[in-house]
């Protein structure tokens, strides 16, 4: 662990707390609760692309940990660890094979949030209820999760041609 | 690697809309309106009678309604509002939740 890459980590685990906080002010869709940009997957996107997976992984466990602490909901906290786990499992896996762009990480990473989000919380809220929002949250969620990827496209482009590391 | 993307994503989308109708296939008009808090049980309510239910939890309150045959939230102090923004229920299965107060209110058939 260089001071560099500390200093690197630091960074971007502020930008995706940040970016993460900013979007919840983004108008709600009824239909779909707590359905989000997911633009921090941005940051373990990109680390995970480079291979970085423990860097990723440390980042999301201390995001969702910061998050609790700043801007509180610790149930909610629980719900985000359902769905890291699962995302990052498949973004991790997906992006082994080789096969596959950001694009279809970040769809992928979506989609399992989602699905592992929904899981906890039926879990903890002892209810199929939840089950009700899935197929929505699922949709959008995919969907927000193409957009993100392509965001990292063209961020991974902009790196390239900046030489930035 | 952006066919298989595409393959990904299609088909990530065709089972979330998959489970739209698999879900909504199974609904129909509601009996009771069921609630509970934090898993568990809290009430359960005919949809004939109207009514006005608050629940004050450690999170805060919710405020439901039970009138022409629906319910929905129409006050509460959690930070997203979704539980208020959502459409009034009247169809078994649906069901609205209040994720930050861990308040879950559906309609089910009668017991």
């Amino acid at each position: 662990m260089t001071a560099k890459r500390i200093a690197r980590d630091g960074l971007l685990l502020a930008f995706a707390l940040t970016v993460g906080w900013v979007e919840t002010l983004l108008p709600v869709i009824p239909t779909v609760p707590g359905a989000k940009l997911g633009l921090a997957n941005l940051v373990f996107l990109l680390l995970i692309r480079r291979r970085e997976r423990f860097d990723a992984i440390l980042l999301g466990g201390l995001r969702i940990l910061l998050s609790a602490i700043l801007f509180g909901g610790w149930l909610a906290a629980l719900y985000s660890v359902g769905g890291a786990i699962l995302a990052f499992c498949s973004m991790i896996l997906l992006d082994h094979t080789e096969k596959f762009s950001p694009i279809g990480l970040s769809a992928a990473g979506a989609f399992f949030h989602n699905l592992g989000q929904t899981a906890v919380a039926m879990l903890l809220l002892g209810t199929k209820a939840v089950l009700y929002y899935l197929p929505y949250l699922l949709f959008v969620g995919t969907l927000c999760g193409v957009l993100v990827g392509f965001l990292l496209v063209l961020t991974e482009k902009l790196f390239q041609r900046k030489q930035i590391k | 690697m952006k066919k298989n993307d595409c393959i990904l994503v299609l088909s990530l989308l065709l089972i979330s809309i998959a489970l739209i109708f698999l879900l909504n296939g199974f609904s129909r008009a509601g009996a009771t309106v069921v609630i509970s808090v934090n898993n568990e049980p809290y009430g359960e309510y005919s949809l004939d009678e109207d009514r006005e239910i608050t629940i004050s939890t450690e999170q805060g309150y919710n405020k439901i309604v039970i009138r022409d045959g629906t319910v929905r939230v129409t006050e509460a102090d959690c930070r997203d509002g979704i539980c208020k923004a959502h459409p009034a229920l009247m169809g078994t299965g649906d069901a609205i939740v209040c994720l930050p107060h861990g308040v879950v209110i559906e309609v089910r058939d009668a017991p």
